[in-house]
């Protein structure tokens, strides 16, 4: 049996934009509604990041664009200009707020800027069971009528309301605009005769532009001063229009002297308060909240320090060392397949290529894969759960000394284990100062790649004292991480004024789904974005250490384009002690730090399988070299501190969006290493150590 | 009974001690037991005293806001989260650095730190 559908109907394409508060659900209703079917990307020229999904529904397609969650339209956070700019430039079809039921009051607000833009909206009335488990009733058709656009109640981590939702959706895609009814708040009797004034004089030029003329009129009497420099880009400062704002805002300062703005938001709340008083009621006594209850001990006086220390001790354990065992496996696997590919191959550059560079460089990336993997299911359950947000709360009076914010502290410390997942993690980070400023300090921490570097010259040049000069180490990256970081708080990245002022959500189980399809999502940006740079750059390093060739056999070390690489730049190495063996193991130590270990095998010619625990060999060849125990202390010193390594290079440039910031990042340490590593040797050779 | 106290004591200490003239402060203390002696109750300043900020409040203490000091980013910020004059708020607990401070507005958990707390003047009864 055929369904017949009328021949007007063509399948039609709605852009929806899908706004919201931060902790409101809006991912989880996202996901939801589009399932599998999204594409992540970035918003043009900021690094927030841009998902958009399609759901078919009724013939057509809703093209849902995830937007940054927020908490207002003002314009101080990227966030909020990005959301504001979608909202006016790309006049989506429908925008979709989701409100968080269980917080209707400060959630509305966002609701009252977004009415007053006129565009057609439908509510997700969304966590309706935590509404309804605090014994709350709500009349939902009456607020849907003294809001002006429907309002549907959903559940979306249990797929409740999805239907009409998207119904609704449609509804108002295809309904005309003409109908539609602007909401309007009575901003008072002095401030309303101001809005007319300026509506007046700039109301048909924002209509013209798509932006509602009292809009407009209110955003200029609120002070937004990129909002006039729309309104009159030639003529700022003298302007007529100008004059009249200052006129404008200084008799109504004068007559509400708690500012515009108060007076404006509080009109906006007075609003969302008739509106609730009059379809929210009670039908039970609110008992304290079980969150409340549970922030007894997770951030208890005395237990909440110590039990979030626990909860990351877990989260490092789960990566580094749950993570070992497929790490090995992968390991394993990678070193079977180069070795089947070795005899089946014919011996030759080919050969060389696929099996030390390509496979090599793929395998390189690979490794990280199952840390990446765990460590970001674990930040998505602590964030999903609502606990970073209680982790910043515990943590930001310490981490505020130092220029950071709370949230700074985990990716700091997941840097012990790895930089490339701890600088993924600072995407925790609202701000993009507090994160840039994470980021660039994080590489300082001691990261477990450097450790062989440490064992094996610790070990040789302090047998006795091994321990302490690698503890040393650890706490010399941790105080060089704090001044750093205290540096550039102080200089090139000072606050901006952004507030710390935070939401604690309700603690909340996540769904399996939304955790899973977040970690999903950063292991395949990983593979995808991370894989190829990192391949690229390990085919790069492998031809400049097997060329030129030497009769067709590869090269001498020495005699390899980075073997004479190296050697040029011994001079500059010089005065901290190093030879140019070491220089060359730095320098291919940026393709990972432990490779340092293996090169100095390679030149010392004792061959490259060195394992850390077994190094017998290599220890004497260096002491037979006439390395000091001075420049070793230096090289540690030089190897803790120096660039990051490529995969935690492309981590920075992926994360900030910047070749600047990334070149910065590799040249300040570099710089760092070497004062620090001249420090150590001028301050040994007083002491009468000789170098 | 003895060590129930103790432990009592211990958990629902209050975390600053700014006013000692004033009652214990616990609403409810850990193990849920509710105080009669002052429970939450602000205590009346008087006419001549100067004003008192969100950070000189101490857990448990439930009040309104009179008015927000300074411009910029955070009263904007203070003002779109729900800390508008007349707003009433509860101070739940501080940070165990003493810093920032949770506090409950408008029905949920906000975070804020006390050098934020201090641009926020409170008044104990309903402005």
């Amino acid at each position: 049996m055929n369904i017949i559908t009328p021949a007007t109907t063509r399948q039609k394409i709605f852009r929806v934009g899908l706004v919201g508060n931060p902790n409101a659900g809006k991912t989880t209703l996202f996901n939801a509604l589009t399932g599998a079917r999204q594409k992540v990307g970035n918003w043009p020229g900021v690094t927030i990041e841009k998902k958009e999904g399609v759901r078919h529904y009724q013939g057509h397609d809703l093209c849902i664009v995830d937007l940054p969650g927020t908490y207002s339209l003002t314009s101080y956070t990227m966030e909020e200009v990005l959301v504001r700019d979608y909202l006016l430039g790309e006049a989506p079809d429908v925008v979709l707020q989701v409100v968080d039921g269980s917080n209707l009051e400060r959630n509305l607000y966002l609701t009252v800027q977004l009415l007053e833009l006129g565009l057609p909206m439908v509510i997700a009335l969304n966590m309706f069971d935590e509404l309804e488990g605090k014994g709350l009733r709500l009349n939902t058709p009456l607020l849907s009528s003294l809001l002006g656009c429907p309002v549907i109640p959903t559940v979306s981590s249990k797929g409740y309301g999805m239907e009409p939702l998207l119904a609704a959706v449609m509804r108002t895609a295809e309904s005309s605009n003409a109908g539609r009814r602007y909401i309007q708040i009575n901003y008072g009797a002095e401030l309303e005769k101001e809005i007319g004034r300026l509506q007046e004089k700039v109301g048909e030029a924002a209509e013209l532009e798509g932006i509602p003329g009292r809009w407009f009129a209110v955003r200029l009497l609120e002070g937004d001063q990129e909002v006039f420099l729309k309104a009159a880009p030639e003529s700022l400062g003298n302007s007529p229009l100008h004059h009249q704002i200052e006129t404008a805002t200084a008799r109504l300062n004068k007559l509400y002297p708690e500012g515009i703005e108060t007076l404006i938001a509080d009109r906006r709340y007075g609003f969302i308060a008739g509106a609730l008083q009059e379809t929210l009621s009670r039908s039970r006594a609110n008992r304290r909240e079980l969150s409340e209850r549970i922030d007894r001990f997770l951030t208890h006086r005395w237990l909440g320090l110590p039990l979030f220390l626990f909860f990351l001790w877990l989260l490092f354990q789960g990566t580094f060392s749950l993570g070992a065992v497929p790490m090995g496996w992968i390991e394993t696997g990678i070193s079977y397949l180069s070795v089947a590919l070795n005899n089946s191959l014919p011996a030759g550059p080919l050969a060389d290529l696929i099996v030390d560079g390509i496979i090599g460089g793929v395998g390189g990336v690979l490794v990280f894969l199952p840390n990446i993997l765990i460590l970001f299911l674990g930040i998505s359950l602590l964030e999903d759960t609502g606990y970073m947000a209680r982790a910043a709360f515990l943590m930001d009076k310490l981490m505020h000394t130092l220029g950071l914010h709370g949230k700074s502290f985990i990716p700091l410390i997941m840097g012990f284990g790895c930089g490339v997942p701890a600088i993924m993690a600072t995407r925790t980070l609202e701000s993009r100062r507090d994160r840039l400023l994470t980021i660039l300090i994080t590489p300082l921490m001691s990261c477990s790649a450097r450790l062989p570097v440490y064992i094996l010259f610790a070990g040789t040049f302090f047998p006795r004292r091994a321990g302490n000069i690698i503890f040393l180490l650890y706490l010399f990256g941790v105080l060089m991480a704090i001044a750093a970081g205290k540096l550039f708080s102080l200089t090139i990245l000072r606050a901006q004024g952004a507030p710390f002022v935070m939401e604690l959500p309700p603690y909340r189980l996540p769904t399996l789904r939304t955790s899973l399809l977040h970690t999903w999502d950063r292991g395949s940006q990983y593979l995808r974005k991370m894989g190829t740079i990192i391949l690229a750059a390990a085919v790069i390093v492998w031809f400049l250490g097997a060329f030129p060739r030497n009769g067709g056999q590869p090269p001498a070390a020495a005699d390899s384009y980075i073997g004479q690489f190296g050697q040029k730049i011994s001079p500059a190495l010089e005065p901290l002690g190093f030879n140019w063996q070491m220089g060359v193991s730095l320098l291919t130590g940026l393709v990972a730090k432990e490779v340092v270990v293996s090169t100095m095998g390679v030149l010392y010619e004792v061959g490259s399988d060195i394992d850390a625990h077994d190094s017998g060999v290599l220890s004497s060849a260096l002491l037979r070299a006439g390395i000091m125990p001075l420049g070793a202390l230096a090289f540690m010193f030089f190897v803790l501190l120096y660039s990051p390594c490529l995969a935690a290079i492309t981590a920075i440039w992926r994360e900030t969006g910047s070749w600047r910031w990334t070149l910065f990042s590799v040249g300040y340490q570099t710089a760092l290493a070497w004062g620090i590593a001249f420090a150590v040797v001028m301050v040994g050779k007083f002491a009468g150590y000789g170098l | 009974m003895i060590i129930r106290k103790q432990i009592i004591d211990w958990f629902s200490h209050p975390l600053i001690h700014q006013c000692k003239s004033a009652p214990p402060v616990p609403a409810e203390d850990f193990f849920g037991v509710k105080h009669s002696a002052g429970g939450g109750v602000f205590h009346k300043s008087k006419e001549s005293e100067p004003d008192k900020h969100l950070s000189d409040c101490r857990a448990g203490d439930e009040i309104f806001i009179r008015r927000l000091l300074g411009r910029g980013p955070l009263r904007k910020r203070l003002l779109e989260m729900g800390m508008n004059p007349g707003a009433q708020v509860r101070v739940v607990k501080y940070a165990p650095l003493k810093d920032p401070l949770e506090c409950e507005v408008k029905g949920y958990h906000l975070a804020l730190r006390v050098s934020e707390a201090r641009a926020i003047i409170v008044t104990p009864q309903k402005p």
